[in-house]
């Protein structure tokens, strides 16, 4: 091996101390989450677009009765029965954009499908902004072969959020029907259960029959089998000012455009929240577009990249096109984009934008449950001591929110199931529910927190270990659900 | 199972949670590099999560015009580090104000003086340093992301080496 000369030294230095110190300033540079919910204000807070994920929103416990249910499409637009239970905005993050069908997306695979209670079948790439989709029609059996195929491959009922493996944070996420249930914690600190191998392996399955469902759709499954391109009936039109920081590619005068109904841009559709981001947005029909798109084309409004002239309708989705004040320089930037059929519509996702804003301002999650420990315990970041019941240190003590949520989770270092009982009694007092969970003891408590921040608390004591789960604001569980999470809970133990 | 550092915020389950939607998880995916990046070019902790808030920002808006998923990364690093060389933010923490940790005082005098070093760099040779030995790009990618021409790109390399050379050199 030659020698380094003395520039490879320095080099080999360099590469040292810059990856060190990258780490120190990372350290102390605001995390992931908080950043990823500055960014998500900033852009008006969209769950459209989702990848990385699997989301299933169709409540499927009432296989059974809407098998026995006839449904004709003919009739018109179908109402699934539980289409209730996805009411938008009231499960922020499982109702956001969950229709009341089935919506996959899948990204490792580029994967998606929709199925409306229409029986409209779309699919293709996700994450391109809801172009390049095609179109298919099932009728109610298909719907129903549909359904009860996802069934078999994805037990659990309810909504819920299943990330691959690809990353270190890969893990299981579970919304139930009545809320939002997170799990937290896992070996190496990862604390996130692992998506089990049976799990991966039921996505997969999933996804590889969902690929070819012409091969297992039987023929009166479908009204048109015969994909066609998806051209979507409802626009969504955003407007945000981007300052005079923003991209510079400079365009027309917004004060010289008027929008199709009247308005301008700082009146048209509605202010999205936060207020501070300077954005609205409006959902348009297709003519709508067309016409604003030739208002762009005389006005000389471009969107990044492309010539001047008019873009067809067919083209138009997930464009972005620049305006530049022209007194105070201030960049303006209107995106064009197409809904699928489940997409709420803008005024929905401005409410529910605005609920996750407020919740933000919530003074029942404004503290670190963290340090409300006990009386007598001591705590730090990451440990905390309770006394007076043996010693047990609490480790991994989390406690993180967001998206009108809160999760708080920590375990104990190894410890007796008798010591587990005795800290669930400590914590909750009288527990609410105390069972056997195969073979572990459960501990459910609506109220683990002072009364003042009162939020539910599971605590599942499996030898050796001692979990506790808290989330806030407050839901209802069922009992079904609680077990199901318990035993989810306890498959994702790592071994001591 | 050890704990977090004291002044070391554990990110794990923040991870987690984010990843929870496409944009939680392109912040989450993207986030550690590129906050990374830009610290180092800006020595500003401040300066640095505002140039990654905005340019995740620009990003995610204009991620549809990005056609060749490969190339996300370089292309959200070169706006990440256009964006922190330009930052001139509220520069509330600057590395000399910051405690080191162990690991930096485990560096002793040498990492005390490399950092003194790397710190008397313009914010544009710390960018062709961190973007050429940091993150391992070639000088002509380097170049091409600073939107410099290849020797000068070189030449900030050559400058930045004699000078910790020569800081280097008066400390032993």
């Amino acid at each position: 091996m030659n020698p380094m000369n003395d520039d490879q030294r320095i080099d080999e230095a360099l590469r040292h101390f810059l990856k060190a110190h990258a780490e120190d300033l990372a350290g102390l540079a605001v995390g992931e989450f908080e950043m990823a919910d500055r960014v998500r204000a900033r852009v008006g807070g969209r769950h459209m677009d989702r990848r990385m994920v699997l989301l299933v929103a169709a409540a499927l416990l009432l296989i059974a009765s809407m098998a026995a249910t006839a449904f004709a499409v003919a009739s018109g637009r179908l109402r699934l029965p539980w289409a209730s239970e996805f009411t938008p905005g009231a499960y922020p993050s499982c109702g956001y954009d969950a229709p009341p069908g089935l919506v996959l997306y899948y990204d490792d695979h580029d994967f998606l499908v929709t199925l409306d209670s229409s029986g409209r079948l779309i699919r293709g790439t996700n994450g391109e902004g809801n172009v390049n989709l095609t179109i298919r029609t099932l009728t109610a059996r298909g719907i129903g072969a549909m359904i009860d195929e996802v069934q078999k491959t994805l037990p659990v009922s309810g909504c819920h959020t299943i990330s691959v493996p690809g990353g270190q944070d890969h893990g299981l996420y579970l919304e139930t029907r009545s809320g939002v249930v997170g799990m937290s914690w896992g070996p190496n600190r990862t604390t996130v259960r692992p998506t089990s191998p049976a799990e991966l392996a039921a996505i997969n399955v999933l996804q590889a029959r969902l690929d070819d469902v012409a091969s297992w759709m039987p023929a009166d499954g479908w009204v048109d089998a015969t994909p066609q391109a998806y051209l979507p009936d409802r626009w969504d039109i955003g407007i945000l000012l981007i300052g005079t920081d923003g991209p510079k590619a400079p365009g027309p005068d917004p004060a010289a455009l008027t929008m199709p109904d009247g308005s301008d841009v700082g009146s048209f559709g509605t202010v999205f929240p936060p207020a501070s981001a300077r954005e609205r947005c409006g959902t348009v029909t297709p003519a709508f577009v067309s016409d604003l798109l030739d208002r762009f084309a005389v006005l000389g409004v471009q969107h990044d990249g492309s010539e001047l002239g008019k873009v067809e309708l067919a083209d138009a989705s997930n464009r972005d096109w620049a305006l530049t004040d022209h007194v105070t320089g201030e960049g303006v930037q209107i995106d064009i984009r197409g809904l699928r059929p489940h997409d709420a519509d803008c005024v929905t996702r401005a409410q529910i934008a605005q609920t996750q804003s407020d919740a933000h301002t919530d003074p029942r999650i404004a503290v670190n449950p963290c340090n409300l420990l006990p009386a007598g315990a001591s705590s730090s970041q990451g440990e905390n001591q309770l006394t007076g019941i043996g010693t047990v240190g609490f480790r991994d003590c989390q406690y993180f929110q967001g998206n009108n949520m809160a999760i708080l989770s920590w375990r104990s270092q190894p410890t007796s199931p008798v010591d587990g009982r005795r800290i669930a009694h400590e914590l909750f007092g009288t527990a609410l529910v105390e069972k056997e969970v195969d073979g572990h003891e459960a501990f459910l408590n609506a109220c683990f927190e002072p009364a003042a921040a009162c939020s539910p608390a599971i605590a599942i004591s499996a030898d050796p270990y001692f979990f506790v789960i808290s989330v806030s604001p407050p839901f209802t569980a069922d009992r079904t659900e609680i077990e199901t999470l318990g035993r989810l809970m306890i498959e994702g133990l790592p071994q001591p | 199972m050890g704990r977090t550092a004291p002044g070391l915020r554990d990110r794990s389950a923040e991870s987690a949670l984010a990843a929870t939607d496409a944009l939680g998880a392109f912040v989450s995916e993207h986030y550690p590099r590129l906050v990374r990046l830009a610290a180092l070019v800006c020595r500003s902790v401040d300066e640095a999560e505002d140039a990654v808030q905005s340019s995740l920002e620009r990003a995610w808006r204009n991620r549809a015009s990005l056609k060749d998923a490969a190339k996300l990364r370089p292309w959200l690093d070169r706006i990440v580090v256009r964006e922190a060389i330009r930052a001139k933010g509220r520069r509330l923490t600057t590395v000399d104000e910051i405690h080191l940790n162990d690991r930096g005082e485990e560096q002793g005098q040498d990492g005390a003086g490399l950092r003194i070093a790397f710190g008397q760099l313009s914010k544009e040779q710390r960018a062709a340093v961190v973007l050429h030995l940091y993150m391992g790009y070639s000088v002509t990618d380097t170049a091409a992301m600073l939107g410099a021409p290849s020797e000068t790109i070189r030449s900030r390399l050559r400058l930045a080496r004699e000078r910790l050379r020569h800081l280097l050199a008066e400390e032993g």
